[in-house]
């Protein structure tokens, strides 16, 4: 085997980015000359480019964004706490990987999928002292821009996975996993209000080993902003209406692609929309239960006395148990419906661009809007 | 290292790499020739890297990373 070979072949190539293997193989080193050189273009490389420059280029090499020197995998940190300028985590609810069901944690040891969690939001001010102050921003904070995030934004939840071959089929899983993923662990979460709606943002990726690395990110969506700008706002042609059966949901899809084209002649945008009409028992109930669930978490944690072998936090415990479970059941009909209208079509869709995926709820209206966007779409025909 | 001896082996080696060279310790005595012949590709990788970074080129930086791993696994394997 050559020596080339051997790097490419080692364990350390395939788990992780070449950043993070050549930090391994840095560390390994033992001859004099090559720790110098080490050190020599560490010390070169890093006057090469501004930490921006350096941050954008890695972060496309790794999705993990570990490389670029930031990290995504930020989720259970305690309240408060700052990650670097502008960006400060104020939740701990978020739940731990452990608790997603078990057939999801087998599939994803099975299929070497990494989920990540973050919740936090950013503060302008920080953010604009950080920008006054000429700083670089940290490579965290280039990472969340990435994602889609803003200043004054409220993270909801990010989920990463990586998925080693990219066949379709597994392409296909991953998606309904990461949609599943992000939508449980925003069931789970203090901040979940569906009254503010919700968006749902996924990327695919390749990185250098030519894995395929699927992201997606959760947050709130401002009413009625992001839509207009995007395909589902424009003039669409309507390919598919289908009606799902429920005794509480009645839903329709529709796929449409924007006039605008893109340098090739090709639409722009195309859009994939889970429409549903939800009745008025499911809207009370998940207004019920959402707000009882949320003052029973809110009394056990924000109570500093409780004992955690008592019979009273244990009662306390089960209640919120209970609530989740028949918040979950009724959920469970909407994300079920839009995953089985949604994913078909969305698969063609995917190359290596960017789809974005809003999920909104209407109360006065009653209904329920799932909605896939997908930039420069590969093909026309679905 | 000084700057005779980087521009003696590069002679018109970029100015920051020089820069940045000069300030670095002096390569262990015994692996002081192999380092200085090393240089121009040294030289080399990091006028393709900052080309990569500045542009962007994520596959481009790639090639360069790999490329400092061979250059490196030669000289450890050599001494």
């Amino acid at each position: 085997m050559s020596e080339r070979a051997a790097i490419s072949s080692s364990p350390e190539r395939r788990r992780g980015g070449i950043l993070e293997r050549r930090k391994t193989f840095f560390e390994k080193l033992s001859s004099p000359g090559a720790k110098w050189l080490a050190m020599a273009l560490l010390a070169l490389e890093s006057q090469a480019c501004t930490k921006s420059q350096w941050s954008n280029v890695t972060s496309a090499l790794t999705l993990e964004g570990k490389s670029a020197g930031g990290r995504l995998d930020i989720g259970f940190q305690t309240q408060g706490q700052s990650i670097g300028p502008g960006v400060r985590l104020e939740s701990k609810a978020w739940p731990p990987t452990h608790s997603l069901n078990s057939a999801m944690s087998r599939w994803r040891e099975a299929q070497n999928y990494r989920g990540r969690v973050l919740s936090g939001y950013y503060d302008p001010s920080e953010y604009a002292e950080a920008k006054k102050s000429g700083k670089p921003l940290p490579p965290d904070f280039i990472n969340l821009v990435k994602f889609g995030f803003m200043p004054g934004d409220s993270v909801m939840a990010v989920s990463q996975g990586t998925l080693e071959r990219p066949e379709t089929t597994h392409k296909q899983e991953l998606l309904q996993l990461l949609i599943e993923d992000n939508v449980a662990k925003l069931h789970q979460g203090l901040k979940l209000r569906y009254r503010s709606g919700l968006r749902l943002n996924f990327w695919t990726e390749r990185d250098l080993e030519r894995t395929e690395k699927v992201a997606c990110m959760l947050r709130p969506l401002t009413e009625g902003a992001q839509l207009k700008s995007s395909a589902a706002a424009g003039p669409t042609e309507k390919l598919e209406v289908a009606l799902l059966s429920g005794s509480q949901i009645a839903a329709r899809t529709e796929v449409m692609y924007s006039e605008e084209k893109d340098d090739q002649g090709r639409p722009a945008q195309a859009a994939v929309v889970v429409w549903y009409k939800l009745d008025d028992e499911l809207t009370d109930t998940f207004l019920d239960l959402e707000k009882e669930l949320l003052e029973r978490e809110k009394e056990v944690w924000e109570s500093k006395t409780l004992d955690e072998d008592s019979p009273k936090f244990k009662q306390k415990i089960a209640t919120i148990e209970d609530l989740k479970r028949r918040l979950y059941s009724k959920m469970n009909k909407v994300r079920e419906a839009s995953l089985e209208a949604l994913v078909p079509h969305l698969i063609p869709l995917i190359a290596d661009n960017e789809i974005r995926i809003y999920n909104r709820m209407n109360r006065e209206k009653k209904s329920m809007e799932f909605i896939a966007v997908v930039d420069h779409p590969p093909k026309k025909e679905i | 290292m000084t700057n005779d001896v980087i521009l003696r082996a590069i002679p018109h080696a970029d100015p920051v790499f020089v820069e940045i060279l000069s300030h670095l310790p002096e390569p262990p005595p015994g692996a002081y020739e192999q380092v200085v012949q090393s240089l121009p590709g040294l030289h080399d990788l990091f006028l393709r890297k900052r080309n990569a970074l500045q542009k962007g080129d994520a596959a481009g930086l790639r090639e360069v990373v790999e490329a400092e791993l061979a250059q490196l696994l030669k000289l450890e394997k050599s001494e």
